[in-house]
């Protein structure tokens, strides 16, 4: 459970400190794209404890993030 | 793998009302998300300037504070389910690690409007204010419901036997936190 705490963390100050340090935006985008898609799997399958879910539940909490980060992703670049 | 013998051992963390509810809210904030998205995306240059107006490492913190409450009730959730003590400190722990939260938020609130921004301002800000507050106010029920739970733990009404209350309890925290895992980032680093 620390280690998926000190992983969500590190997840989650990465993009910022990169936004600080001048880091390309076009690169900055996708990174933080794929890290909320894996703070949102590690969260439902751990804190969550999704991973012991009946798998149609699982499948469909773990599913929330992607799919509106993609959608997100998709606007994102057609502006 | 999932086969049928051990997904018979697999059971929902919670009650399914609650989990009804999850998906419901679920749903509206993918809606609201992609909402924002979509303005974004036919106006990108005020939302670069609304980005600008705010503070990330206030974002920051609001998000290590909701992330570290998220870890002590899930903590506290498996010490109870292993009949151990310290759930209630665990609890009490996570309220007062949310309260970076809602006082962060509460103080940025007070700044940008105070330098003049609100809800009318523009589209950026209309967005903020609407998607933030609603979240603010799923967090404010989320700390009363953690609040119940750790005066519940306490008088031993939860004490390990039935995790139903504890575990919808936590799973309605949790989705609170996973909601501001999307939004922080949409609002502070992509805008």
């Amino acid at each position: 459970m620390l280690a998926v705490y000190i992983a969500l963390m590190i997840c989650t100050m990465t993009p910022v400190i990169a936004l600080q340090a001048g880091a390309d935006a076009s690169v900055l985008v996708w990174l933080v794209f794929a890290l909320v898609i894996v703070k949102a799997v590690l969260l439902v399958d751990h804190f969550m404890e999704m991973r012991q879910a009946p798998a149609g539940w699982r499948f469909a909490a773990q599913a929330w993030a992607p799919v509106v980060v993609a959608a997100i992703a998709g606007f994102h670049t057609i502006s | 793998m999932i086969t049928p013998s051990n997904n018979l051992s697999r059971h929902l963390p919670g009650d399914l009302a609650v989990w009804m509810f999850i998906f419901a809210e679920l749903a509206v904030f993918g809606i609201l998300f992609i909402g924002f998205a979509v303005a974004r995306s036919l106006d990108p240059a005020t939302f670069h300037d609304g980005r600008e107006a705010l503070h990330p490492w206030t974002g920051l913190l609001n998000t290590v504070g909701l992330i570290t409450a998220s870890y002590l009730v899930a903590s506290a959730v498996h010490r109870l389910r292993q009949r151990q003590t310290g759930v209630t400190l665990l609890l009490w722990s996570a309220i007062a690690a949310s309260s970076i939260y809602t006082f962060g938020k509460l103080w940025e609130y007070a700044d940008l409007y105070s330098s003049g921004y609100n809800l009318g301002t523009d589209t950026f800000f209309m967005f903020y204010f609407f998607l933030t507050f609603f979240h603010f106010m799923h967090v404010v029920l989320g700390q009363i419901i953690l609040v119940v739970l750790a005066i519940k733990v306490r008088k031993g009404d939860y004490n390990g036997d039935d995790m139903n209350g504890m575990e919808s309890g936590a799973s309605y925290w949790h989705m609170v936190d996973l909601v501001w895992l999307v939004l922080f980032p949409m609002l502070y680093v992509l805008a």
